[in-house]
């Protein structure tokens, strides 16, 4: 019997597949990964930004305060706060240190002026400071600011310091030129010989003086050219304002003359142009102008020394004749020494010789005088027929002793001025003969009232005060005189009435009596008003 | 230069424009770049479960293709004893069974092996569709990251 067929035969024994599908997790778990580091970069990119941001904010105030205490380099390059604090901290700092060191710089510069080695003394000091006090990170840089602000500023002390010196030989020259040109214009102006040699040789010294200034840089070629020509131009000016004060010293001078003359040469000269030779004109006029006024000063103070001795002799010569003992041959001399005025001498001369004075007073004229000492001189008194010599006499020297009291004060006299004008009369009228009797009653009844009133005070308030009193017065005399007036009217229209009673009036009588009542009425009413 | 100076000027005039407009191109992008790695994912997962399925037919196929070879064997054994005239018995039927385990244990093999390729098929297809979305979602989160730094 053959062999049975088997399934073997047929068919391959199933293997246990041992190959892994891959399921994808891994993918999944990656991708999962990769969105929590998406999530982990945001989030640390967040984080830098803000420790980046805090840390300029802090390196900033850091730097600015002086004090930047700056984080070590490892620090700085491991963290974003700490390369953002130093970064803002050094740039603050460095800001802060360039003004301070710029002002600085700019303060010594000025300090030091035109000394180089002083401000290189003083700004090595400062520098050598700042730098010691500095973080170490940024010595390096401060001391580059230093090197260059230290260059810049000798730089321009150099060039002040030449300058300076520049402006010093130019300041010389120019001194050397005025005095040059002094003296040979002193000198020219001399009619000398010898002088007006010497004038040459100064000239001569004068161009090189200018022209070693050129040489030697201090003036340029053109300045130097300029110089010469003004220097000329000088000498000719001040040779003629020299010349010109001579003739102005010459009593026989004739200085417009002079003036003509110079005139007339110019117009054929060309020493000067036009407004050089105007403005020695104006020079000229200026001295002669000058000249005068001194003059005029000096005639001034002879006149008031003169009006001095005349008012001394006056007093010396009045005072003789009022106690007797003056005598003519006295006049005589005082007026050949000029010691008294030839009128008041005059005056004298006629009392002596016409015994013009009465043994005793008027009253009415004694009482007149004593309140008005003041508005009248010593003449008026002394030539009054109605005063006698004892009276003349002790008037005169009260009214000397008035005029140093508070009557010759301004107040004093300001006060009666008042008066007189509240009176509708002139200041200082009272001796004129126009004056009524009515008004000079009415003064002297014032007047005496204001004298009583400020003599009543103290002596210290009498001259403060004296204006007070005399308004008191003026408003005192103002109302007593106005009731007068209502006073007097009234009567008047009494008298008036009284003459009218029992007449049978008409017509035009009767017309004039009603018109003269009425105007009494009136004036009585405005009378009164004003008396309120 | 003296075209492109008119340019910047403008540039310079409507910065503010400019930089609402790339904020804006940003987001649209990310947004379709989000919709694009999602479908990517889905499209994948559906790739892995169209081949688990295809792995069970594979499978069903051998099946049937073992069972039709183990009656073939039978069969042939069978035939040869009748022509023999002897009975099903003894070594024979040992035959047959040795036959008929050898064939069972094939099957359960081969349906071990098949399962565990759908399973694991159908796991890379449902984390295919979960990568998709994670990258998607990283792609949406960069977006934000970007256009928030434009603000």
């Amino acid at each position: 019997m053959a062999e049975p067929l088997r399934y073997r035969d047929l068919a391959r024994p199933s293997l246990v597949d041992t190959t892994v599908v891959d399921d994808g997790s891994a993918g999944r778990l990656q991708a999962l990964a990769n969105t929590f580091k998406s999530f982990e970069s945001a989030a640390a990119g967040l984080g830098g930004q803000l420790a980046a941001t805090r840390g300029a904010r802090e390196g900033a105030a850091a730097g600015a305060s002086g004090n930047p205490a700056l984080k070590s380099d490892l620090r700085a390059a491991t963290s974003k706060y700490a390369a953002a604090y130093n970064n803002a901290a050094t740039r603050s700092y460095l800001v802060q240190a360039e003004a301070d060191l710029e002002d600085t710089a700019a303060r010594l510069e000025q300090e030091a002026g035109t000394n180089a080695a002083g401000f290189q003394q003083s700004f090595g000091k400062v520098r050598q400071e700042t730098l010691k006090a500095a973080p170490s990170q940024l010595r390096d840089m401060l001391d580059e600011m230093f090197v260059k602000r230290q260059g810049s500023a000798l730089a321009r002390i150099g060039a002040a310091a030449v300058q300076e010196q520049k402006d010093i030989a130019r300041k010389d020259t120019q001194e050397g030129v005025m005095r040059s040109v002094d003296r040979i214009a002193n000198m020219r102006a001399s009619d000398d010989p010898a002088q007006l040699a010497a004038a040459e040789e100064e000239d001569i010294k004068l161009t090189l003086l200018i022209d070693s200034a050129v040489v030697d840089g201090t003036l340029s070629a053109a300045e130097g050219e300029v110089a010469h020509i003004n220097a000329q131009r000088a000498v000719v000016k001040q040779t003629v304002v020299a010349r010109f004060k001579r003739e102005l010293d010459n009593p026989y001078g004739n200085p417009l003359k002079f003036i003509e003359r110079l005139r007339e040469m110019n117009k054929t000269s060309e020493a000067l142009p036009p407004d050089e030779e105007e403005k020695l004109n104006d020079a000229l006029l200026s001295e002669l102008r000058e000249r005068n006024a001194l003059a005029s000063m000096g005639a001034e103070q002879i006149r008031a020394e003169r009006q001095q001795r005349y008012n001394d002799g006056n007093r010396t010569a009045t005072a003789a004749l009022l106690a007797g003992t003056l005598k003519q041959s006295d006049l005589l001399k005082m007026v050949e020494d000029d010691q008294i005025d030839p009128d008041t001498a005059r005056t004298l001369q006629n009392e002596l010789s016409s015994g013009n004075s009465v043994q005793k007073s008027d009253p009415r004229a004694l009482m007149t005088a004593e309140v008005n000492l003041l508005e009248v001189d010593e003449k008026d008194i002394l030539t009054n027929p109605n005063l006698s010599y004892a009276d003349k006499s002790r008037l005169i020297l009260k009214r000397r002793e008035d005029e140093q009291g508070w009557r010759g004060s301004i107040p004093g006299r300001e006060a009666v001025d008042r008066i007189d004008r509240s009176l509708g009369l002139v200041p200082g009228s009272i001796m004129n003969a126009a004056l009524s009797d009515i008004d000079r009653t009415k003064r002297d009844r014032a007047m005496t009232e204001f004298y009583n009133e400020v003599q009543a005070l103290p002596p210290e308030e009498r001259e403060t005060k004296a204006i007070a009193v005399a308004e008191q017065v003026i408003t005192k005399v103002i109302k007593d005189t106005t009731q007068q007036k209502v006073n007097e009217m009234r009567a008047r229209r009494e008298q008036v009435l009284r003459a009218a009673a029992g007449k049978d009036l008409k017509g035009a009588a009767k017309k004039e009596f009603d018109d003269q009542i009425a105007n009494l009425d009136k004036r009585i009413q405005q009378a009164e008003q004003a008396a309120k | 230069m003296a075209v492109a100076a008119p340019i910047m000027a403008w540039a310079a005039a409507n910065a503010g424009t400019i930089a609402l407009a790339s904020a804006g191109a940003t987001l649209a992008a990310g947004g379709l770049s989000f919709v694009a790695q999602r479908n990517a994912g889905i499209a994948q997962a559906n790739q892995m479960k169209a081949q688990a399925a295809r792995e069970g037919d594979a499978a069903r196929q051998r099946e049937i293709e073992r069972k039709r070879t183990l009656l073939r064997a039978l069969s042939q054994q069978s035939a040869n004893a009748g022509a023999a005239g002897v009975t099903m018995s003894g070594s024979l039927v040992a035959a047959a069974r040795t036959d008929i385990r050898d064939a069972a244990t094939d099957l359960l093999v081969d349906r071990s092996n098949t399962r565990s390729q759908v399973n694991g098929l159908t796991a890379a297809a449902r984390n295919a569709r979960r990568q998709g979305n994670l990258q998607a979602v990283g792609s949406l989160f960069d977006t934000g990251v970007r256009v928030a730094g434009m603000m």
